[in-house]
């Protein structure tokens, strides 16, 4: 169920066109948004932004739609994940780089030649998530992603995807198999 | 030591250090731990805001004018329907005429049995389910209109 300050801000958007209002909304729901994009586009952050943007617009246009059937973050994820899907209609090449990446990493995880800084381990630690991520197929992605990094529950994770409940815990399962053996390959676990 | 060669070492390094040997949900977890760190604002929320279809507002503020002028018609329209403002006139009329003719018969004995009388009645006073219904709906409109003033200050 929506959190009672974002029904109190929802009323004032809906009924007065209030700007501070959805902006309070934006400010407290961005994170959730920006870091679940950032991950399904392999870390692109500009990328990731430019759709959280454009998501955040759909909200403001459909907030009328909005019935709290779930709570508002997943509404605003459902609304995110189907600007990621346009996009990559759109632009299949913007967001399958990461991919292509992995693909090409025989040795598994590897740098880039654009890397940083050698000693910054976080950066490293955060590109090899996105290779491990990338060696999901879409959907194992998109469930681990909500589930590992957004704490989301399965029933979220359907209302998000439009994916069978059964179905999810089958991706979960066999991409958690799958990205707990190819970290292993790849030095982590000793 | 080529660039690559050291991002790979210093990345198998930090994992071997924290990773250990773990089942593949606390593998798992330890791995995402990184990916849940808070993300700042700067600048997101305005960059939104800015470019937030106007059209959009124009209609939500016409709605909202419309619904305010329509409360405010109907909840006139019904309190006149009711005979509201008739009888407040009539209550006040009748209150002043009973004021100044207590003033003019004052009797302290008539007013202590009055007294007593009135108390005795207060249960029998009590105002009907109806009446009830009718003060409601009227608080409501009422409250409706001033919730409404409040909002659009804020």
């Amino acid at each position: 169920m929506p959190r009672l300050s974002d029904i109190a801000l929802i009323a004032q958007v809906v009924t007065f066109g209030s700007e501070r209002a959805f902006a309070q909304l934006v400010r407290a729901h961005q994170e959730a948004v920006r870091r679940f994009l950032v991950r399904l586009t392999g870390g692109d952050q500009m990328l990731a932004d430019d759709l959280a943007q454009e998501a955040f617009i759909r909200a403001w246009q459909g907030l009328k739609s909005f019935r709290g059937g779930s709570s508002f973050e997943t509404w605003l994820m459902k609304i995110a994940y189907r600007t990621f899907l346009d996009e990559r209609r759109k632009n299949p090449s913007d967001t399958s780089t990461i991919e292509l990446e992995a693909k090409l990493t025989d040795d598994g995880i590897q740098s880039p030649g654009t890397t940083p800084s050698p000693s910054d381990s976080r950066w490293a630690l955060k590109h090899d998530l996105d290779l491990a991520l990338a060696t999901l197929n879409d959907n194992e992605r998109t469930c681990i992603i909500l589930q590992c990094v957004e704490g989301m529950g399965i029933k979220d994770i359907a209302t998000i995807t439009g994916l069978n409940e059964n179905t999810i815990k089958s991706h979960l399962l066999r991409g958690k198999k799958n990205l707990a053996n190819y970290l292993r390959k790849n030095g982590y676990n000793g | 030591m080529d660039k690559q060669d050291m991002h790979t070492q210093t990345t198998k390094g930090f994992a071997n250090e924290q990773l250990t040997m773990l089942s593949d949900d606390a593998l798992l977890d330890q791995f995402f731990a990184e990916a849940r760190q808070p993300v700042a604002d700067n600048g997101f929320t305005e960059r939104v805001v800015a470019s937030l279809p106007a059209h959009t507002v124009c209609s939500l503020r016409c709605l909202s004018t419309a619904l305010n002028i329509f409360t405010v018609v109907a909840g006139v329209a019904l309190l006149i329907y009711l005979g509201f403002f008739t009888r407040i006139a009539d209550f006040y009329e009748m209150m002043i005429a009973r004021i100044i003719s207590g003033i003019q018969h004052f009797d302290a004995d008539a007013m202590l049995v009055q007294t007593i009388l009135f108390i005795h009645r207060v249960p029998d006073m009590l105002p009907s389910a109806t009446q009830i219904i009718a003060i409601g709906a009227t608080m409501i409109i009422l409250t409706t209109l001033a919730l409404q003033r409040f909002v659009k200050q804020i």
